[in-house]
């Protein structure tokens, strides 16, 4: 992995910004920082700001593990491409695959209702995926091998990613975020995408074979990931949209 | 060989000697030849490519790529990094020197030149017939 603002780095962001590419970004952990409590995170003024005029000038994506209806308030209107749920909502995902997903969902709903989990665990309904946070309990290791061993119980098992204080629960074989970010390529007709993401769930993204022609950006050096690049921290996200912005500016706008 | 034939690989040769005029005349005119102009046109698309995904996406033998990239290079017009995730592999870009270059020569070659409906129409059949041809014979 590289610092995306070495000499190199920068090389290559401003060729990908010539070509004819979708930017996208996950949410949380990249365009917001973490924060204590999920319903809080938002993007810094600055942020939002640089973000809608970029998605004035050219394509932007943002694929996200919240639910849609979540996730929309907390962008700027001018963002038209957006997918929810791990890439299990919007862009264009079949409403068969939906419909497996939300049954597989609320079946896992059913059996961890039923489970007297870790104290301060939260258990999050997101309509087609299930995410248990465990950031508010008192010890966070314990609950988080208490839910590891619970959901290897679950029928039909579900695919594990685990994220910052999160144990995200999506079934199997599902459209993910890789595939969320090829329908949007296809939607706005573009050749080559930039991606930021910070999490487990990104490393969908990251790792998709080429082509489509993918820079990968994580926000936060890690040495087993399959991005390319990262940001040293989330702070970084402000400059590097700036940078984009700088260089989609200079090539014309090709909205 | 028939009259007619000879005819036909006269033709040909008269056309391949055209060509070949043709793109001495771009390269003196804006310092770039057809063949460069495709490969910064292919790598602007294609940002980050190995040579590789460059010799085959513009059906180019690795032996003609090697010196063009080589060329380009040297004057600073294509970047060449190593790819972060696999040290073996080189990640191919046009620099900014390389995109300003290429924006001159095009608008040089298209005063020279021009292009209309009809040119192109043209160009595109013989690209066709050429094709044709060159499938008739083995690896082709």
């Amino acid at each position: 992995m590289k610092d995306l603002f070495s000499p190199d780095g920068l090389r290559l962001l401003e060729s990908f910004c010539y070509a004819n590419t979708l930017f996208a970004f996950d949410f949380d952990g990249t365009l917001a920082p973490i924060v204590a409590d999920p319903e809080a995170a938002a993007c810094r003024p600055c942020v939002r700001e640089a973000l809608d005029r970029l998605a004035q000038l050219a394509p932007v994506a943002i694929l996200s593990g919240r639910g849609l209806r979540d996730l929309r308030p907390r962008l700027p209107d001018s963002i038209r491409h957006v997918a929810g749920n791990h890439g299990l909502e919007g862009l264009g995902i079949s409403a068969r695959d939906a419909e497996r997903a939300r049954r597989q969902a609320r079946g896992w709903l059913r059996e961890i209702g039923e489970w007297r989990g870790p104290p301060g665990l939260e258990v999050e309904d997101k309509a087609y995926s299930v995410s248990l946070h465990y950031r508010h309990a008192k010890s966070r290791r314990e609950a988080k091998t208490r839910i590891e061993r619970k959901v290897l119980e679950l029928s039909p098992a579900p695919r594990i990613i685990p994220g910052k204080c999160v144990v995200n629960l999506l079934p199997e074989g599902a459209p993910h975020k890789g595939i969320a970010l090829m329908n949007a390529m296809e939607r706005t007709r573009t050749r080559a995408a930039i991606y930021v993401g910070d999490d487990d769930t990104d490393e969908d993204v990251f790792r998709l074979p080429a082509p489509p022609r993918v820079l990968s950006i994580r926000v936060g050096k890690k040495a087993t990931s399959g991005a390319r690049f990262y940001l040293a921290k989330q702070g970084q996200i402000l400059a590097l949209i700036r940078e984009v912005i700088r260089h989609v500016e200079a090539r014309g706008a090709r909205p | 060989m028939s009259a007619e034939n000879r005819d036909d690989w006269e033709l040909l040769a008269r056309l391949f000697g055209r060509i070949s005029s043709f793109n001495r005349e771009v390269e003196a005119a804006c310092g770039l030849s057809l063949v460069q102009i495709r490969l910064l046109n292919h790598l602007i698309d294609n940002p980050s490519s190995t040579a590789i995904e460059v010799a085959r996406g513009l059906e180019l033998h690795p032996s003609t790529l090697t010196p063009l990239l080589r060329r380009l290079s040297a004057r600073g017009e294509v970047f060449q990094t190593v790819d972060p995730l696999d040290a073996r592999r080189k990640l191919l870009t046009v620099t900014k020197e390389g995109r300003e270059r290429l924006a001159r020569g095009l608008a040089r070659v298209g005063e020279l030149f021009g292009t209309g409906t009809r040119t192109r129409s043209a160009l595109l059949l013989l690209d066709l017939q050429l094709s044709k041809l060159r499938a008739k014979f083995p690896g082709g």
